[in-house]
């Protein structure tokens, strides 16, 4: 049973900005539904109000715009696995968001939402983060554009001010060398909170190459390797500067899902299995 | 209270629901949909199962009103009297059911695999089915229904 509360489902931004300028206490953005719901039935959350944004047409977009891609606020998970445009380009976010809970569950759970929960192990930051991701951020009175490495503070803290609204994601268009992978460590074959996942990206075109890593801190970690990589030395020399540097950059816990040790252990494992992946030809 | 305009299995309804009532309480409640159950009410089972404008969806995180202007089918739209659906003729042809309490929820989520994918491969039918589970059957079973009903509608020809 869900606490009482107000339901609004607006037809503009500026009617979602005025119910938020005016609340008094606790106000919920729904797009999903898919935590907030279960956060309400746990009771931990109670907001008396709830803005559903479903019907805005600006966050139900997705389209490319000067060698980016716009992925509006209410665009789902397998809106995302089902898209054409994010297929040709963006692969590792369909991958990605394969990994999200269940079927079912990604016909209604949106990237977006996935993002703003900001749990430390939320499947889309790492494929997103390796990428290079804007937040695009709007209030009655500004608009700011965040970068996703700087979006979380904190396990499901982020940047988010009460009066503010995530109108969608910028995603960096790479170069067409460009290829990435998103591994994920779960107890069981079916769908499963991640444990430790794993993001990397690389471009040699571009000089570029990322890790970004869930699950093993409070917050997802982005990791840019470009200069080691692609700076002088063997592949070998390269490939334990780096599995070096992921084990200094995490921080993971114990919990249900996992073990510290475990946790780095995996870090190291997924993150050399995907640049071997990404480096086929090994020592270049 | 909202007043909601929806349909269930091809009939026209016009409610009255609280605002924080759950689409699969309102079903079973309100409507005497019964077949879809609650499991764990959080998303995960699939017991919940319906399918919403031709997508699956666990009903037991829904809001009733977020079903106005839906066109929403049940299990119990498979069955006409005595008659029932390929889909659930298959799962019995396979032994795809003990208990049954996941069925209803098993045969919605093919329904709509079959939908939109006629020929489903084994790796379809996995992801459409991953949010349902089933605690006593086997899942070769079922998906051995699955690939039934899709011949059975003519869909695969192996």
């Amino acid at each position: 049973m869900l606490n009482e509360f107000e339901y609004y489902k607006p037809e503009s931004l500026e009617e979602i900005f005025d119910i938020l300028e005016n609340k008094e206490s606790e106000t919920a953005l729904l797009a999903g539904g898919t935590d907030l719901f279960v956060d309400m039935k746990h009771k931990m959350r109670k907001p008396d109000t709830i803005i559903d944004i479903k019907n805005i047409e600006v966050f139900s977009k997705i389209e490319e715009r000067d060698q980016e891609l716009f992925i509006g606020a209410a665009i789902t998970c397998n809106e995302i696995i089902d898209s054409e445009l994010v297929n040709k380009d963006y692969k590792i976010l369909a991958d990605s968001a394969l990994e999200v809970a269940a079927h079912q569950v990604r016909n209604r759970a949106t990237v977006v939402g996935n993002l703003c929960t900001t749990s430390p192990g939320a499947d889309m930051f790492p494929g997103l983060l390796v990428l290079k991701t804007r937040v695009v951020i709007e209030s009655k009175e500004e608009s700011r554009q965040v970068p996703l490495e700087q979006f979380a503070t904190g396990v499901k803290r982020n940047v988010l001010k009460d009066n503010e609204i995530v109108k969608g994601l910028l995603v960096k268009k790479h170069s067409a060398d460009g290829k990435g992978a998103y591994l994920k460590k779960r107890r069981t074959k079916g769908p499963d909170l991640s444990g430790v996942g794993v993001a990397g990206y690389i471009s040699e075109e571009e000089e570029y190459l990322a890790f970004a890593l869930g699950a093993v801190a409070p917050t997802p970690v982005y990791l840019d390797f470009s200069e080691i990589f692609f700076g002088v030395g063997s592949f070998t020399d390269k490939q334990e500067k780096i599995l070096e540097k992921v084990k200094e950059n995490i921080n993971p816990i114990d919990d249900v899902r996992s073990t510290k040790q475990y946790r780095i252990k995996m870090s190291q494992v997924y993150t050399r299995r995907i640049l071997s992946r990404l480096w086929e030809a090994g020592d270049k | 209270m909202k007043t909601i305009n929806f349909t269930v299995n091809g009939r026209n309804y016009e409610l009255d629901v609280k605002d924080n009532e759950i689409l699969l309480d309102m079903l079973r409640e309100k409507l005497h949909f019964t077949g879809a159950k609650e499991g764990c009410g959080e998303g995960e089972c699939g017991a919940c199962t319906v399918i919403m404008d031709g997508q699956a969806v666990t009903s037991c995180i829904i809001l009733a009103v977020e079903a106005d202007g839906s066109d929403i089918e049940t299990i119990e739209g498979q069955s006409v009297g005595e008659e029932i659906s390929d889909i659930q003729e298959a799962f019995i042809e396979e032994n795809a059911i003990q208990c049954g309490f996941c069925t209803p929820g098993m045969v919605m989520s093919t329904k709509a695999l079959l939908d939109r994918n006629p020929d489903p491969s084994d790796e379809d039918i996995d992801i459409a089915l991953s949010g349902n589970i089933c605690r006593c059957t086997g899942y070769y079973s079922i998906r051995n229904a699955v690939k039934r009903a899709a011949e059975k509608k003519g869909g695969s020809q192996s």
